[in-house]
């Protein structure tokens, strides 16, 4: 049956009220506690009255939220490098630890989210948890390219300005090597640079990094993976055109797209969540601060996202070897140093066995895997995700040191 | 062909007997039959109303089916509106989409042509923007359906009561606060899985991919329009700036490895 006959079937099912696979009885008293507590307590009176109620709430708090700035990455750092739109920054000691035991440690974003997820709020930041355990913590952060950028590609992000900003940081902490923790897109610049340069590195972590985009394939987990499906499913010149046409792929594009693959999720979030989380200051002001750090979403420079797009997701070309920097193949088998590979067990953005695929490619190097129990973002934004995250990277690099 | 001739006979005494009737109704309103007022007068020009359009209606219907019969694919027929955008098929838009997609002339009708073309991209790329969007408002429907179904069958653990619950006072109330969150947390979820089994259907893909298609076709035409404007009036175009990039990208490329190349000479080898 066409798709579309076989959608329209289930809707005629729907309005007269007839089955069509799944549900099953609605029975009186069937189902769980709670929807018979919801049901056997819905005064609409009420209920009216409590929505009215936390509308109320929110627009008060809101308005609060207003006067003052919502501040993210508010851990002082020091900008140590600088080359065109990339910079260097390195965090401040803890006063309480003032000993820089660990490190230098370079966190390497993507350009698909800015580098102040790492330090979203006080409590919700890995910086602070590193800086704690005393690690010398450096964050590079890589602007906001511009069509001029357009021509950029990998070879500038993840060999020249990733190994530059390396030099210049070995530099700084006066150490021979430096550890890495790459995040996502920036976890790909990262497993690239370690493969080229082994030498550089005394440790790699790596955090919800597509290794092999294709990993996902064999078993597809229902609401997980579909941009990789979306982009395998694309015809070949299709992206190519995409990025032809606009010199960049537009942030707001990424944030497009990420929003409709959790539809339900992404409509419930300025109605029914932001009404849940009213009352709750706390809540209000982290719901906030990720907004802020949602609504900043650099562009990707056209060469740069070709490769990304096409030569990775499409092709596959760091898992099968044939990603090249600056004519040179990335070999992930060359990475010598100890590695931690994160991932996040309901990433609906990048499927736990695309991340997983690394250990695959590692030859006589010490390795480990750690999941944690959150989507892509919860990895790092979540307490319970910071609380597995933060002690196994102080660990590496203890290992490392 | 036997058949052929046999339904053009059908469709020329259909389109016969509707201008018979049609004929017969503009004789109705005639100056003779004007004289006769009144109910009688009326009740004649309406009866002749409805067969001059029952017989029109079966010229049509008729014309529109021996033309499927003739055109078999989808869209062939000028009848079928999948066919008004594309030149496949004989006849009516397929020859005029043909003509503007065959070689341009050099020096006539070249800049009505590619007007011509753009409101056809810019048609393309509405229909396919509907069509998405038909396809995940079906998919909106059926996540109500399943929502509305599993409210008797959930099986799913309660979660605790959000913080507003215990700041409502009362303990119905309370109770009300964290039933309704639980409520709209299950409405997610059941959201979120309709929708990703949508997201991954072939219908959907196939929409993306004709959406994308359309939108990117029509902002090159457009973007051809205004790069052949900014040439007309003197003004640097997109593509001009881009050469520059590029050649600035290219320059700072060289200038690196020369750099790298100057310092690994004074350092006596070795290095990036």
């Amino acid at each position: 049956m066409h798709p579309r006959a076989e959608a329209g079937d289930e809707l005629a099912g729907a309005m007269t009220g007839g089955g069509g696979g799944g549900g099953g009885g609605r029975g009186e008293g069937a189902g769980p506690d709670w929807m018979g507590a919801f049901r056997a307590s819905a005064r609409p009176a009420c209920a009216m009255i409590e929505a009215t109620r936390r509308m109320i709430a929110l627009m008060d708090k809101l308005g609060e939220a207003r006067r003052r700035s919502v501040r993210i990455a508010e851990t002082p750092k020091d900008t140590v490098w600088q080359q065109g739109k990339v910079t260097l920054s390195r965090y401040r000691a803890d006063p309480a630890v003032p000993e820089r035991r660990y490190g230098p440690l370079l966190i390497v974003h993507g350009l698909v989210g800015r580098q102040s997820m790492t330090d979203l709020e006080p409590r919700r930041s890995l910086v602070r948890r590193l800086l704690a355990a005393g690690v010398d913590t450096f964050v590079l952060d890589w602007g906001n390219p511009t069509r001029a950028d357009r021509y950029c590609d990998m070879t500038d992000y993840a060999d020249h300005r990733l190994g530059d900003a390396v030099e210049a940081a070995l530099e700084v902490a006066e150490r021979p090597r430096a550890a890495l923790l790459g995040i996502c897109q920036g976890g790909v610049f990262a497993a690239a640079h370690a493969a080229l340069y082994p030498e550089r590195l005394a440790a790699l972590a790596l955090a919800v990094t597509p290794i092999d985009c294709h990993a996902d394939a064999a078993a597809p987990v229902p609401g997980r993976g579909q941009l990789n499906l979306w982009l395998r499913s694309l015809p070949e010149d299709l992206v190519d055109r995409l990025i032809d046409d606009s010199g960049m792929v537009p942030g707001a594009l990424a944030a497009t797209v990420f929003n409709g693959l959790t539809p339900g999720r992404t409509a419930a979030k300025y109605t029914a969540d932001l009404m849940e989380i009213a009352g709750d200051p706390d809540a209000l002001d982290t719901f906030l601060r990720m907004e802020k750090w949602l609504s900043d979403r650099p562009d990707q420079p056209g060469e740069l996202a070709r490769e990304w797009l096409v030569g990775l997701y499409r092709e596959n070309r760091l898992a099968t070897g044939r990603l090249s920097l600056d004519g040179r193949p990335v070999r992930l088998e060359n990475i010598s140093c100890p590695v931690l590979n994160i991932y996040a067990r309901d990433d609906h953005i990048v499927p736990p066995p695309c991340s997983r695929a690394l250990k695959n490619h590692l030859q006589n190097v010490a390795y480990r895997e750690l999941e944690v129990p959150t989507g892509h973002i919860g990895a790092f934004v979540s307490p319970r995700g910071l609380d597995l995250v933060a002690p196994a990277m102080t660990a590496l690099l203890a290992q490392a040191a | 062909m036997a058949g052929d001739s046999a339904a053009d006979d059908t469709l020329f005494r259909l389109w016969r007997d509707g201008a018979r009737a049609f004929s017969a109704l503009a004789e109705g309103f005639g100056p003779d039959q004007a004289e006769g007022a009144g109910a009688r007068v009326a009740r004649g020009a309406w009866a002749q109303a409805g067969a001059t359009f029952e017989a029109w209606s079966r010229f049509l219907d008729a014309l529109a089916e021996a033309h499927s019969a003739r055109s078999a694919s989808p869209g062939a027929s000028p009848f079928d509106p999948a066919g008004w955008l594309r030149g496949a098929g004989e006849g009516g838009m397929a020859d005029l989409w043909r003509w503007l997609e065959g070689p341009d002339f050099a020096d006539i009708m070249g800049e009505e042509r590619r007007l011509i073309r753009e409101g056809r991209e810019w048609v393309r790329f509405a229909a396919a923007l509907e069509q998405f969007r038909m396809l995940v408002a079906e998919g909106w429907l059926r996540a109500f359906r399943r929502f509305a179904e599993s409210l008797g069958a959930d099986d799913g653990a309660p979660e605790p009561p959000g913080p507003l619950a215990e700041a409502t006072g009362s303990e119905a109330e309370a109770r009300d606060a964290a039933a309704w969150d639980r409520l709209v947390a299950h409405w997610r979820r059941a959201a979120d899985a309709e929708m990703a089994r949508l997201q991954t259907s072939e219908a959907y893909l196939a929409a993306q991919r004709d959406l994308l298609d359309a939108g990117l076709a029509l902002r090159a035409s457009l973007r051809a329009r205004a790069e052949r404007m900014a040439a007309f009036l003197g003004l640097p175009t997109r593509a001009e700036l881009d050469d520059v990039h590029a050649e600035l990208h290219a320059l700072r490329r060289e200038m690196r490895a020369l750099k790298r190349a100057q310092r690994d000479a004074s350092a006596g080898g070795g290095g990036r």
